[in-house]
């Protein structure tokens, strides 16, 4: 996981009451950091959809044509 | 039979079915040795070799009165310890449920009784099939029985311990980013990760229910491909369960890679990633083999690993977020720290970042299937290394990373592990072969052809009792 901190002490305080993750964030504030950073270095790899019409497999299944 | 434990599974079977192997001894043996080893390896939660000897004498009796049997018939198995057995306790490894007794067997515990088998125990895992190897829980982690000082890999770590170190013939894995081919690369066993659908989840503690999937550790690949049939099948109780037939996995062994067409995915451990020198080298000498016996190798080339990672990850965090939220909240500090950090990186994503992930991952799937059309198999790495020291946070924390196992959970194809040699420093190294959809019966037999070419198969880690 990605070591950037990159919440101030504000910040931080903020996003765990939005998040109802105050005793998270009071008890291990730099895991609480470094897990925000990680996550928006993950989100940022994920292609923007190509067609307004993508639409996601609701129940996923790896081939349909493979079923009986 | 000098070495009961490390039997084969197919062998065992067919030894009780001819009455040349008492299910009792078989049993004996193996409780013995997991007795010897696990002080230095922590392979199990939980050893039940009460019920597993009185199973065995059932099973005796049951060779001596010429019933009739199923294909695992005396034959014990093991389970990561999120896979429900009933009366047993599934804790995850984790604090959280420390208490939580399980009512009824998962569907694949149910179907491997039904089978024949024999429940050993429950397996260590890391928590909650996430964290890593983690000295902060009330059990310690599994060791890699190659070099006990290096992770056996995760997070179905104590499957893989047993399987490696003679313990077991096979056991149930899960694998969501890669949990089952990890452990399966670290100590130089066979793992599948089935079609996404081929095997219900059913009574198995999720981590991320689009991602999620139960597959067999297995010393050989014939003997993955017996574990695979016994489990595998539609489930209405798995919202995600197929409804396709389940083929002889294990028909089409013999028939060698000759004229087959193999892909082989080199930007995965070339460019996206660098793979340690050893683990390319040895990849491109199973090229070399795979070649040699007849099939044509062809390069292949789809989108880069990052971004099949970046989308498993989005999806696997959000989801396993919305499993944990109120422990989290509430209890945080009964989680393992490496746990607890990976869990609320969950948190951080916003719905529309989780629904543009689906929708690539639809995308991605249909593309990279469309790639490997023209394809019988494809080839790429494992892990990029050979496992690190077990208490080397930092090397740990870069092994979930540095891995090309999570595109295929995104794309739901079928990918196996299996050992492709060792480090210099005797540690094992891996490749893996990925199939179409529900085309397990061709991964294992590329597979097969390339394990019955070469001997990794048959090495033995240099294990002696604690």
């Amino acid at each position: 996981m990605s070591d950037e901190t990159t919440l101030s002490e504000d910040e931080r305080q903020r996003l765990a009451a939005a998040l109802g993750l105050e005793k998270f964030a009071r008890l291990f504030p730099e895991a609480f950091d470094r897990a925000c950073a990680f996550s928006g270095t993950m989100q940022s790899r994920v292609p923007e959809p190509e067609g307004i019409a993508d639409e996601p497999a609701h129940i996923f299944h790896a081939s349909r044509e493979a079923e009986a | 039979m000098s070495e009961l434990h490390y039997l084969d599974l197919v062998e065992a079977t067919r030894l009780i079915r001819t009455k040349e192997l008492s299910p009792l001894t078989y049993v004996e043996a193996l409780i013995a040795r997991i007795e010897a080893l696990e002080p230095k390896l922590n392979a199990f939660l939980d050893l039940t070799a009460e019920t597993a000897l009185k199973a065995a004498r059932e099973a005796e009796s049951k060779v001596a009165r010429d019933e009739s049997m199923g294909p695992l018939h005396g034959v014990p198995f093991g389970l990561k310890d999120i896979i429900d057995v009933a009366g047993l306790k599934t804790t995850a490894h984790s604090k959280i449920l420390a208490d939580n007794v399980a009512a009824e067997d998962a569907f694949v515990t149910a179907r491997l009784r039904s089978a024949g088998g024999i429940p050993l125990g429950k397996l260590a895992t890391h928590e909650f099939a996430l964290g890593g190897p983690s000295f902060d829980l009330p059990w310690p982690p599994a060791r890699n029985p190659w070099n006990p000082r290096t992770m056996p890999g995760g997070s179905s770590s104590g499957a893989g311990a047993a399987v490696a170190a003679g313990m077991l013939p096979g056991a149930l894995g899960s694998d969501t980013g890669g949990s089952v081919r990890n452990p399966a690369s670290c100590c130089g066993i066979v793992g599948i990760k089935p079609t996404y659908g081929r095997v219900s989840r059913r009574g198995v503690v999720p981590l991320s229910f689009a991602l999620d999937n139960i597959g067999p550790l297995t010393r050989t690949v014939a003997d993955n491909a017996c574990l695979l049939k016994a489990i595998a099948g539609h489930d209405a109780g798995d919202p995600a369960s197929a409804r396709v037939p389940v083929p002889d996995f294990a028909a089409d062994l013999g028939k060698g890679v000759k004229g087959l067409k193999i892909g082989v995915i080199r930007h995965f451990y070339t460019r996206d990633l660098v793979a340690e020198p050893e683990m390319a080298a040895a990849i491109e000498a199973a090229l070399e083999t795979l070649s040699g016996l007849g099939a044509e190798i062809i390069e292949l080339s789809v989108e880069p690993l990052q971004v099949y990672a970046g989308c498993n990850r989005v999806i696997l965090l959000a989801e396993a977020y919305a499993v944990h939220r109120k422990w989290l909240r509430e209890r945080p500090e009964d989680y393992a720290a490496l746990t607890r950090e990976r869990l609320v990186g969950g948190a951080f994503i916003p719905a529309v970042e989780y629904v543009q992930a689906l929708r690539a991952r639809r995308r991605l799937a249909a593309a990279f299937n469309a790639a490997i059309a023209p394809l019988d198999v494809v080839v790429t790495a494992s892990s990029m290394d050979p496992p690190c020291e077990i208490d080397d946070a930092e090397a740990i924390a870069g092994t979930y990373a540095r891995q090309a196992r999570a595109p295929f959970n995104l794309t739901g194809n079928p990918a196996l592990a299996l050992p492709t040699g060792f480090s210099k420093s005797g540690l094992p190294l891996s490749m893996q072969i990925v199939g179409k959809p529900f085309d397990e019966t061709t991964v294992y037999r590329v597979a097969h052809a390339y394990e019955q070419a070469t001997s990794w198969h048959r090495q033995r880690p240099p294990l002696a009792a604690a």
